[in-house]
């Protein structure tokens, strides 16, 4: 029976209770601390790439900088290295995504499938992996120099196509999944790829999309793959080419374009900001349209037809 | 189904654009053919692969361009490809490169680095007949003394770079406070404390004394004890930068603070604490960022300085942050003939591996550059365009496209040219500093630490003395409680380094009666 | 020969995943050899194969000093605070976020607790001087406005646990809380709706419905999370702590104390072997958890 305070009401959850308002009123109230807690440095950071370097020097960081200036962004975009450097990371973290997507959304299935015999034997093999990372001489002397891959693109992308932790990720995912699905499909004649990728594919979609969001990430702020591997500045993804110029100490010849006047001072500081701004940028546009995967259940609807 | 249709089209698509960018990839090694150009059959062209530290300079290419069109007109068809590593990964790439066999044609080292485990495990081509037959350039823009004291047990495997002896430190102060202070110009240590205590009392808002703590060596403690010319405390080959293990004068005997403190060097660690305590020194030391930053920004009032003559970069940058601020030396180093010892050994070499499938060319290629117009092309650039001269031994760059990193490649002192922004007084000190024969002849010098036979105890003390040692340098903690510590933890392994090391230098001092 | 006869029985799943399965055996597997440079004094000029076997040589620079036992429970108590806070936090954030009503603000909490992962931690240890540094950090001009001493944090070991955990936290929950925030999306409408016919809470509802049904993905997380728990994050902590040996005590972990230790020396042998010895105590724990967990929640078990 209905209790009468739930009848007439756009949203039929909302509590009238005390206990349920108190409950919703501090819930609230935590989301925004912790929201401000995030935003509150990341405003920082990106009011203060914006900041004249004489500002962040004497007076620090600052919520309000006095002073502004654009030097720190037309120190990075005066290079022809930021352009190249750019396409490098789009290019491998697209390739990359879609590819590591395809291979490890088929490899966490077949772990988590029920007719696969060997399937806990593969996961264990899977997760050894992790545990026992490679080491660097090992991964160094197969890649480089067993598989040749030195000064090729596709070192920024082949040794990333499987993250076990992502798979892992998979895994749980598809085990949630009815297997009444693939039972009724069975019945109805389809393959094993085809029930993959036509009925299993789309009801993964939020799982898919944050596991490509994270394997988007880990292309995009890659700079150990290039570190070692990439002896060509032109392949030089984004984030090596930041790296450098942060950790050397005379910056100005990685980027500057000739423009700015011998004496004056680099914006250290304000630079280091502003390749976090330079970072993040283009992800943020990337992550509301994920959010849009983010679609409630169409599994039992799916079941019940 | 439309989505699987827009993959396989978008896959072929890249596997399309990366057909092609494959293909325009140039990679390092051998190429074919001959080349006509000039008349004369220049041979097979070779390509060298440079590795080194730092910044790729932006008119690199233009440079090697120029190079290459040079060396092809004395006869040379060689093509130079650099690659820069960031400074905070230079340890590990190297490392990697070296150890995986890769052919890189030249290489950095240096001490701090990994030079004394590269080459005693055999990495470096010996170069001693290469450079005596094809590199005699090389041999006559140095000083014979430089070379013979930078052999690795007796084997030429690394050219040093640069003429330097020795660490001459000194600090830094803002003139202009000590000016608005009232204070005389600062020439004694006295005068110095005074200083700090008159910054700390009238202007709090500014610390007024800083270094960069995790470096002991440029604590004030560890300044004063290594300036103390009447003691003559020297750092062993051991720890080149503590001074647990030290020698003294030019005798080769090892003394160990943990058999006997030294009463100088502990009266020096508990001025630096009183010091600490009073608040004349910056109490976040051991994190603070670089402390040249913070003199820049104006924060500080006085810093430990790698140098010894006044960078204009560094004045300039504070005089942006800081109008009307000033800089000066408070100079701790003695130029005079003698009063300092040197085994002339460099901090930075060019290696070439044993990997590499072209040692010959990468000497003549040295060769080529020590001339005084090729060496002046590759050190600072296109003359009139990049730099120019300045009376004989001076430049002034022009742009800032092409910096110098000649420390870390190319250093000749017979070529070398010192920046126009020297002061004449700075620049006779620089030349003082440069020249080998200032400086007395260290006893060890030639004298290589193999630390294979201890590489645990170094180890266990890098991490040992990681805990303790700067701290107490830096005044930070209470040093008797903390030196016990110290003591307790570290004196079985510092022990079996002090034998080792000594039963090495005896068996080099016997080796050249 | 039951082995070929599931191979052929399940041929078409196999070879969905044969892609992944021979990327393991590239890159996971084949170089795994190199973990035997830890018993090898590593040579290259004579190859990796040439090179002499010594033992457990490599192994005594670490084991020797009593330091090993305090990095390693450093590291695996950091570790240890990281998974709970980290995990935690990020399961309120995700099912706080998914009250929320008004996609627009929903939406925005999302991005925003999300954005502190991409700060590197250069940066985020230049902000943490700048709060805590003794001069003029922010807390300490705070302290001092309200008429209190300055406070040297970083001097002091004792504070650092509870620091990096706060900052690790605030860069870490907002990405963890995005896979908690899928699996909330993925439960069924049904089972909330029932739930609130029958008179429940929506308090009630979190703890009965919500929370079980994540289970399986906490559990997972964690399990990956404990399968690390002997690898220090390097780049967190030797970002933020450097070398500043005063806080050592409570914050070297056994990643930064072998950098340390080895930096000068660069012998690939001896850092192999820490990371040996970081790999078979993660399958240890790993092997222990998964057994834990089989007894309380089979079908989380990883393996």
């Amino acid at each position: 029976m209905e209790q009468p305070a739930l009848r007439k009401r756009r949203n039929l959850d909302v509590e009238y209770t005390w206990t349920g308002r108190l409950f919703t009123w501090s819930g609230y109230i935590l989301v925004a601390l912790f929201t401000i807690f995030c935003l509150v440095p990341f405003w920082m950071v990106l009011i203060n790439s914006f900041a004249a370097e004489k500002e962040i020097m004497t007076n620090g960081f600052q919520l309000f900088p006095a002073d502004f200036s654009l030097d720190a962004y037309k120190m990075l975009f005066k290079s022809n290295q930021i352009y190249s450097s750019y396409f490098v990371t789009i290019f491998v973290t697209i390739v990359g995504t879609v590819l590591a997507m395809l291979v490890t959304s088929m490899y966490a299935y077949v772990l988590a499938h029920r007719k696969v015999k060997y399937r806990n034997f593969l996961s264990f093999m899977t997760y050894l992996t992790m545990i026992f990372g490679a080491g660097l001489v090992g991964f160094y002397i197969t890649i480089a120099i067993y598989l040749d891959l030195k000064d090729s693109i596709w070192a920024l992308i082949l040794p990333y196509l499987l993250n076990p932790f992502f798979a892992f990720i998979l895994v749980a995912f598809y085990r949630s999944v009815p297997y009444e699905l693939n039972e009724a499909a069975t019945v109805d004649g389809a393959s094993e790829y085809k029930i993959f990728f036509k009925i299993v594919w789309p009801i993964s979609l939020p799982a898919i999309s944050t596991v490509s969001l994270f394997y988007a990430l880990t292309f995009w702020n890659d700079f150990w793959l290039s570190l070692l591997f990439i002896d060509n500045h032109k392949l030089h993804p984004l984030q090596i080419m930041l790296r450098q110029l942060i950790s050397n100490a005379n910056m100005k010849q990685y980027v500057s374009g000739a423009a700015m006047d011998y004496a004056q001072a680099i914006p250290t500081y304000g630079l280091q900001m502003a390749t976090v701004c330079l970072t993040i940028g283009p992800i943020i546009l990337l992550y509301p349209f994920v959010q849009k995967f983010f679609v409630k259940g169409i599994t039992i609807g799916a079941v019940k037809g | 189904m439309k989505l699987r249709k827009w993959l396989v089209v978008m896959l072929s698509v890249m596997l399309v654009v990366l057909a092609a960018c494959s293909n325009s990839n140039p990679s390092g090694g051998n190429e074919g053919g001959g080349d006509k150009e000039g008349g004369a059959d220049l041979g097979k062209e070779v390509t060298l692969k440079i590795m080194l530290p730092g910044d790729r300079p932006q008119d690199l290419d233009k440079i090697v361009a120029a190079a290459e069109q040079k060396m092809k007109e004395d006869g040379l068809n060689y093509k130079l490809n650099f690659v820069f590593v960031p400074w905070a990964d230079l340890a590990s790439k190297t490392q990697v490169t070296l150890t995986s066999g890769e052919e890189i044609d030249m290489i950095y080292d240096a001490p701090w680095l990994h030079i004394n485990q590269m080459t005693s495990e055999g990495y470096y081509t010996d170069l001693t007949d290469l450079i005596k037959e094809h590199g005699q350039n090389i041999l006559n823009a140095g000083s014979e003394l430089i070379f013979e004291a930078n052999k690795f047990n007796g084997k030429m495997t690394a050219i040093p770079l640069g003429s330097k002896n020795g660490h001459a430190n000194s600090i830094i102060i803002r003139k202009d406070i000590r000016e608005e202070l009232g204070l005389e110009e600062v020439k004694t240590h006295e005068q110095f404390i005074e200083f700090l205590r008159a910054v700390k009392e009238k202007k709090p808002e500014i610390i007024p004394y800083s270094a960069w703590g995790v470096s002991p060596d440029l604590s004030y403690a560890g300044i004063r004890i290594e300036n103390d010319y009447e003691a003559g405390f020297r750092v062993t080959p051991a720890f080149n930068r503590n001074f647990t293990l030290y020698l003294k004068g030019n005798e080769p005997t090892v003394y160990n603070l943990f058999d006997e403190m030294d009463p100088t060097i502990w009266s020096y660690i508990e001025l630096t604490r009183s010091m600490y305590q009073e608040g004349l020194i910056n109490p976040d030391i051991m994190s603070s960022p670089d402390s040249k930053v913070m003199l820049k920004s104006g924060e500080i009032a006085s810093m430990t300085y790698t140098d010894f003559s006044m960078q204009q970069n560094t004045l300039r940058e504070l005089q942006a942050n800081v109008p009307g601020a000033d800089l000066e030396i408070f100079e701790l180093y003695k130029f005079e003939k003698n009063a300092n010892t040197s085994d002339y050994k460099q901090n930075d070499y060019l290696a070439i591996p044993k990997a590499s499938k072209n040692p010959v060319d990468a000497i003549k290629f040295l060769n080529w550059a020590h001339e005084q117009d090729n060496y002046n092309l590759i050190s600072f650039g296109i003359e009139g365009e990049h730099w120019e001269a300045v009376g004989d031994t001076q430049y002034k760059p022009l742009k800032d496209s092409y910096p110098w990193f000649g420390w870390s490649f190319l250093w000749a002192p017979k070529y070398h040219k010192f920046s126009a922004e020297f002061s004449p007084e700075d620049l006779a000190k620089n030349e003082f500093y440069y020249t080998a024969e200032n400086f007395e002849k260290d006893v060890l010098t030639d004298f290589t630490f193999d630390t294979s036979p201890i590489a645990n105890e170094i180890a266990q003390f890098n991490s040992i003395d990681a805990k303790y040692y700067p701290l107490i340098m830096n005044g930070v903690v209470d040093p008797a409680e903390a030196w016990d510590k110290y003591k307790k933890e570290g004196e079985a392994v510092v022990k079996k380094i002090q034998n080792e090391l000594q039963a090495q230098i005896q068996t080099f001092l016997d080796g050249q009666k | 020969m039951g082995f070929f006869k599931e191979i052929y029985r399940n041929r078409s799943l196999y070879t969905l995943a044969l892609p992944g399965l021979l990327f393991l055996v590239i890159f996971a597997y084949i170089p795994m050899f190199g973990h035997l440079i830890a018993f090898k004094k590593f040579n290259a000029t004579i190859g990796f194969w040439n090179s002499p076997w010594i033992g457990f040589k490599n192994f005594e620079f670490f084991f020797s000093s009593g330091q090993w036992l305090e990095v390693t429970w450093n590291t695996i108590f950091l570790n240890s605070l990281f998974i709970i806070f980290g995990l935690g936090l990020a399961v309120v954030m995700a099912i706080l976020l998914n009250e929320i009503r008004l996609a627009i603000v929903k939406r925005f909490a999302q991005s925003i607790i999300f954005m502190p992962y991409f700060i590197s931690w250069m940066v985020v240890s230049l902000m943490v001087y700048a709060l805590l540094n003794t001069t003029d950090g922010m807390i300490n001009q705070m302290l001092k406005s309200l008429g209190m001493d300055a406070v040297g944090w970083y001097n002091n070991a004792n504070f650092w646990p509870s620091i990096l955990t706060i900052v690790y936290v605030w860069k870490m929950a907002g990405y963890y809380s995005i896979i908690f925030l899928a699996s909330i999306t993925g439960i069924s409408s049904d089972y909330y709706e029932s739930a609130r016919i029958d008179g429940a809470t929506r308090f009630q509802q979190i703890r009965h419905i919500t929370l079980p049904l994540i289970r399986p993905t906490i559990i997972v997380l964690a399990l990956l999370a404990v399968g690390r728990i002997f690898y220090g994050d390097f780049a967190m902590i030797y970002g933020i702590i450097g070398d500043n040996a005063a806080l050592f005590s409570t914050t070297d972990v056994i990643d930064t104390f072998s950098y340390r230790a080895l930096r000068q020396l660069g012998d690939f042998g001896m850092s192999s072997s820490v990371a040996l010895y970081q790999s078979i105590m993660g399958v240890v724990a790993i092997i222990l958890f998964n057994w834990i967990i089989r007894k309380v929640d089979k079908d989380s078990a990883l393996f």
